[in-house]
């Protein structure tokens, strides 16, 4: 069992084809990747936790999409390889976090290499040190983004399933304006928004009075939005 | 027991501004229908339809009596196919690519046919897919149809960009997968020859709908090649005859019922090849044949 979900994962994972394939989707999904990462980051994001979603959606956008779906002919059924495809979602984005938190550590670590071979010596105190009560985010600000994580898996996953292309991509073009406006707007409403620029997003929202009403209203919309997409997946799927 | 390996009824699909329109017809099991039909004619769509990739399809598909949707896993257990192109990432090599698949079927037999095959073929599954000539790559994608040993295999153009010989071994191999006679293939090629070799029933594609679907010895049985001097033609003779080509000697085509030239001098029978099925039938007296 174990074995087939690891080989469907592999199937999946090698129907990834380059934009040459489809250089029109190549560059929709580019530009969309770019608006979504610099619009979050700026909003105050950390680009760790912005990467490892959108790239992810972007691979299962191209899987689903590609003409080389070599796991259209693995022996099974139509729910399994759907379960499938919402899966490799969260997984890919745990690795590509990984692997961006190993590089960014090694590129640090080179960087600090290089000053103390040039320099001889660290200057005394160093870096900053930002006291952990002060660095962590609270239970709010934790809710906000798995919410916000499922929302985007469960409503990402439906729109790249889409077969029409125009349907597709407006769809693409569509969640990614509502995403983006919805945190932008937010965000405007957070007290310590635009006064302190070096504060994440997360610990602004962790310090908002009204933090609850919005994790309420998010958590509902996300209860309506994940079986409405999985349903809309389902169908498209089996067009 | 169901006795069909396929059957489509009224399969209709778009693709861009080409239409496949009211596709009918059923593969017996133990048979192999040759698809033919030139470039664009639909071959290729109507097979991506019948396999559930074109979302515009519309009308029935039963694999041995079930329709895909619904029954993924036991159609797709019994169903090879092997597309136009290379499907599998060029990067891989295939003794990699064997362990993907190998955990959906019965590993150890899965393996086995595999190494077979591959021997058979001469291919090497130490050596990248990227690193085959498109021959050999074509070959592998017949190899990976064949490793589940399935019932009903679907091959869209398998013979194109072969030599001679990788075509015969090819053949040779489809032949021998053949022997049981539950097993059914569908070809689609251009190489009328390979057809002439292997083929049971003939599927004759044009312009999206399908022209004629029968046995091939009664179909090649049922024409008769025509050539006639140009001073015999006359207009009633033009009219039976189908795909009408003229040259400098006199006419050629296809005629259904050779009874009717037999009082005339100058003419020339004798029976078509498949090619000569190709070439002359998509036209009957200079009109459309639907």
């Amino acid at each position: 069992m174990f074995k087939q979900f690891t080989a469907f994962q592999k199937m999946l994972f090698y129907s990834i084809q380059g934009p040459e394939a489809n250089m029109k989707q190549g560059i929709v999904l580019y530009i969309f990747i770019f608006i979504m990462i610099f619009s979050l980051t700026l909003t105050g994001f950390n680009m760790a936790m912005v990467l490892s979603p959108i790239v992810s959606f972007s691979l299962i956008y191209n899987i689903v999409n590609s003409k080389k779906r070599i796991y259209d002919l693995a022996p099974v059924s139509s729910k399994y390889a759907l379960v499938n495809i919402h899966l490799f979602q969260p997984i890919a984005a745990v690795i590509i976090h990984i692997m961006f938190s190993i590089s960014t550590l090694i590129f640090a670590g080179v960087i600090l290499l290089i000053v103390l071979i040039s320099d001889g010596t660290i200057e005394s105190g160093g870096p900053e040190v930002v006291p952990v009560s002060e660095s962590s985010i609270s239970f709010e600000g934790v809710m906000f983004i798995i919410l916000l994580y499922a929302l985007f898996w469960f409503g990402s996953t439906a729109i790249a399933l889409i077969k029409n292309d125009r349907l597709r991509v407006g769809a693409l073009i569509g969640g990614a304006v509502a995403i983006v406006g919805s945190i932008r707007m937010i965000d405007s409403i957070l007290p310590t928004a635009r006064a302190a620029q070096n504060i994440s997003f997360l610990h602004r929202f962790s310090e908002a009075s009204h933090a609850s009403e919005i994790l309420l209203g998010l958590g509902l919309l996300t209860l309506l939005v994940i079986p409405l997409s999985i349903k809309a997946s389902r169908k498209i799927y089996n067009t | 027991m169901n006795p069909y390996a396929l059957q489509v009824k009224d399969l209709s699909a778009t693709a861009g501004s080409f239409k496949l329109q009211e596709i009918n017809f059923s593969l017996k099991k133990g048979r192999i229908m040759g698809l033919i039909g030139k470039n664009g004619a639909g071959k290729t769509t109507m097979i991506k339809s019948i396999l559930r990739q074109n979302p515009t399809t519309e009308g029935e598909v039963l694999f041995n009596g079930l329709p895909l949707l619904g029954n993924e896993e036991p159609v797709k257990r019994k169903l090879g196919i092997v597309y136009d192109q290379l499907i599998y990432p060029p990067g891989m090599k295939p003794k990699k690519l064997v362990k993907i698949f190998a955990p959906f079927y019965d590993r150890e037999a899965y393996i086995a046919r595999f190494d077979t095959l591959m021997q058979r073929f001469q291919l090497d599954p130490n050596k990248k897919l990227v690193h085959y000539s498109k021959g050999m790559q074509m070959k592998f994608s017949v190899v990976m149809a064949l490793a589940h040993n399935p019932d009903l295999v679907i091959m869209d153009e398998p013979t194109a960009g072969l030599d001679p010989v990788a075509r015969v071994e090819l053949l040779d191999c489809l032949l021998e997968h053949m022997q049981d006679e539950e097993k059914s293939l569908i070809f689609s090629t251009h190489i009328t020859s390979d057809l002439e070799k292997v083929a049971d029933d003939l599927t004759f594609i044009d312009e999206g709908k399908i022209i004629f679907n029968e046995e091939k010895d009664a179909l090649l049985d049922r024409f008769t090649l025509v050539s006639i001097d140009k001073s015999e033609m006359r207009d009633s003779i033009k009219k039976a005859l189908w795909g009408v080509k003229e040259s400098s000697f006199g006419f050629t085509g296809l005629v259904e019922n050779k009874d009717m030239l037999r009082d005339i001098s100058g003419v020339k029978t004798q029976r078509p090849t498949i090619e000569d099925l190709m070439i002359y039938s998509g036209r009957k007296g200079g009109e459309e044949n639907v």
